[in-house]
């Protein structure tokens, strides 16, 4: 076990540099740079400081090879915290990104254990009694949950929250806390206001979850260890935690490592329409208006929560099944 | 006369599909007594299986016992029916396991991939009887030197997959053994494996049902295997057993026409070269598509439509065994005379 998690560990360490430099390669990628962008528009307002627009490249380096680029841009982060500018917000980069993270990293994990607490107990009732009333109306539900969009599911319910339940939707907070330093009250007013995005986010997911946990678990119930667990006297409940369950259990692990990314890229039109200060709206802007240092960012943290998440995900699985781990 | 076991009377098992019922066993009766080994053979799809899985009510949804019962006679003389308990009640699972122990065809998938061997069969040890965990594994420690495997306490901690299949049908056979049960129901033990392992599993089982004096009911469509092993055989055919008898009796003087036709079938090493071998005419009828009145009549060569395509008898006294052919009911026996008169000669 150990020697698995130190060379998962090794590998974890080989991607990450890899991504960075994919990352890197990704904000170099398109023609040109932002002080281009900054020249365009400056142009149409007829001011161009051709000089000043050479002394900001040099500053931000920009003029130099890329390899030194990377380099200048990957030690800083490492060895000193610093993420770069943002020409866009005209701030450092670690100024605006952890607030965002703070809260992506909120929302997934809330959206993750909603559905996971939702999708267990109704995947495995489910499968338990395939065919029966529960199951249908759970397939059909279920169903509906992965066919609607989420954004219109955003409308709805907020609708829903303005209209019957007098909440001011959209955003985390109400004005009133939107400023406001932490205290029980902005606690409780976050936890009002974040259902809807749990359960705009976390529908699809959660009827996903449902379907690969009944599927599994059928699965599971036809192998022959299932009969020989009844045929040594065990009571059925008992027989189903121990066995099946614990089997299905793998593909919900795996979850972990992938539930990340989907979030980000898959949530971005739900979250402009709610307005959460997650990180999807403002890495589509970083990435139009060609603010690299603010983009690049972006793109290395997630890679880089997306990998722990992996990691995490990789670990449990080796822990639940000693196929994994011993081969 | 002999101790009986276990007393299967007009057992039925249905499966009710979308296209019918399928009737997997069709007025099954079987006798097993203690301290004997009786097979049970059949081709695929004769119900040796289902039999097995009713027993212990282990039968797979849609399969439900339709009528009939299960018998098990208790060292106290208390006699239960089976097939009336609940499949999931306290006196049940007591029986299974406890009593009634089961092994399997696939040693390979039998068994939980994630859990220790050892775990796996200390827990049976658990659950029947109140010991404390340590005494468990010692016993399953014993038990597992006891069927073979080298290295017991070493083995304890490790996982099916890291064991040969004979290995894995010595866990399982370790496990059925665990909680000294009467009888031992093996249901094709040693078709996955290879023929030496197949002889050394047989070998095993037949020791330590010497050893620990228990009944074994044997589930296989080997003729070689029931001709090592069996005391008893009974030969299925469509859900129904359509002969019993003692295996001496069976291979020298098969009585039913089917019975018969299997033993034909077999290759024997008197055989002369390049003949082929001989085959029973037609297919296993479908079992939406029954024939009526005898199951076997659609392919027997000694058939006489009245009675045998009208009806099916009970199992009939045929000398040295039992059969279900009219050609052994006093009442119709005088119209295969004949026929009979014509082999002789």
């Amino acid at each position: 076990m150990l020697m698995f998690v130190l060379r998962r560990l090794l590998s974890f360490a080989v991607m990450m540099v890899l991504i960075s430099i994919a990352a890197f390669a990704i904000i170099q990628l398109p023609p040109g740079d932002f002080i281009t962008t900054l020249a365009a528009g400056l142009e149409r307002s007829g001011d161009v400081d051709t000089a000043q627009l050479e002394f900001l490249r040099q500053r931000f380096g920009l003029d130099q090879p890329i390899w030194v680029q990377y380099w200048r841009w990957i030690s800083a982060i490492v060895f000193h915290g610093d993420f770069g500018y943002s020409f866009m917000w005209k701030k450092p980069v670690a100024d605006l990104i952890w607030d965002q993270l703070g809260f992506t990293l909120i929302i997934s994990i809330a959206t993750l254990l909603f559905s996971w607490v939702i999708s267990f107990p109704i995947g495995v009732y489910s499968a338990v009694r395939q065919y029966s009333w529960g199951d249908f109306l759970f397939t059909f539900i279920g169903f509906i949950g992965l066919a609607v969009p989420n954004f219109l599911l955003a409308l709805i319910l907020m609708y829903v929250g303005f209209q019957y339940f007098g909440q001011s939707v959209g955003g985390l907070y109400s004005p009133e806390f939107q400023d406001a330093a932490w205290s029980w009250g902005k606690f409780m007013d976050l936890l009002a206001h974040l259902w809807i995005p749990i359960i705009v986010i976390g529908a699809s997911k959660t009827a996903e979850l449902i379907r690969i946990m009944r599927a599994n678990l059928l699965d599971e119930l036809n192998k022959p260890y299932v009969t020989t667990a009844r045929a040594k006297g065990m009571t059925e409940v008992r027989m189903l935690v121990k066995y099946p369950i614990r089997l299905a259990l793998n593909p919900f692990v795996s979850t972990v490592g992938w539930v990340l990314p989907s979030l980000i890229s898959g949530a971005v039109i739900a979250s402009v329409v709610l307005n959460l200060p997650t990180v999807g709206p403002i890495l589509l802007n970083s990435l139009q208006s060609q603010d690299m240092y603010l983009a690049g960012a972006f793109i290395l943290l997630l890679s880089l929560l997306t990998l722990i998440g992996t990691l995490v995900s990789d670990i449990l699985l080796a822990w639940l099944d000693p196929r994994i781990r011993l081969e | 006369m002999p101790d009986v076991l276990l007393e299967v009377r007009n057992l039925s098992v249905h499966f009710p599909t979308r296209s019918g019922v399928v009737k997997a066993v069709d007025g099954l009766d079987l006798t097993l007594y203690r301290n004997k080994t009786m097979c049970v053979v059949g081709e695929s799809g004769s119900g040796k299986s289902m039999t097995a899985s009713a027993i212990l009510q282990l039968l797979k949804k849609p399969g439900r016992i339709a009528g009939g019962e299960i018998l098990f006679h208790h060292k106290n003389g208390r006699v239960v029916d089976l097939a009336k308990l609940k499949a999931n009640s306290e006196e049940m699972r007591q029986i299974r396991g406890g009593h009634i122990a089961m092994i399997f065809q696939e040693p390979m998938t039998s068994m939980s991939p994630v859990h220790t061997i050892g775990d796996q069969v200390s827990e049976m040890i658990l659950l029947h009887e109140k010991v404390s965990k340590a005494e468990a594994k010692a016993r399953t420690i014993r038990l597992f030197g006891r069927v073979g495997i080298p290295d017991p306490e070493a083995r304890y901690d490790i996982y099916p997959f890291m064991l040969s299949g004979g290995m894995r049908q010595r866990v399982m056979i370790a496990m059925a053994l665990s909680c000294n049960p009467e009888l031992l129901i093996a249901d094709e033990p040693t078709t996955a494996l290879d023929v030496t392992m197949q002889a050394n599993v047989l070998g095993l089982m037949q020791e330590v049902q010497k050893e620990f004096g228990i009944s074994i009911m044997l589930i296989t469509h080997d003729f070689g295997v029931v001709a090592e092993v069996a005391d008893d055989v009974s030969v299925m055919y469509l859900g129904r057993t359509v002969e019993q008898g003692e295996v001496h009796d069976i291979f020298r003087a098969p009585k039913h026409p089917y019975t018969r036709a299997l033993l034909n079938s077999i290759p024997k090493l008197d055989a002369i070269p390049g003949h082929r071998l001989t085959q029973i005419e037609g297919m296993v009828p479908s079992p939406f598509n029954r024939p009526s009145g005898c199951p076997f009549q659609s392919r027997c060569p000694d058939r006489i439509a009245d009675p045998c395509a009208r009806e099916c008898p009970e199992l009939l006294d045929a000398g040295t065994s039992r059969a279900r052919c009219y050609q052994y009911d006093p009442a119709y026996a005088a119209l295969w005379q004949p026929a009979l008169a014509e082999v002789a000669k």
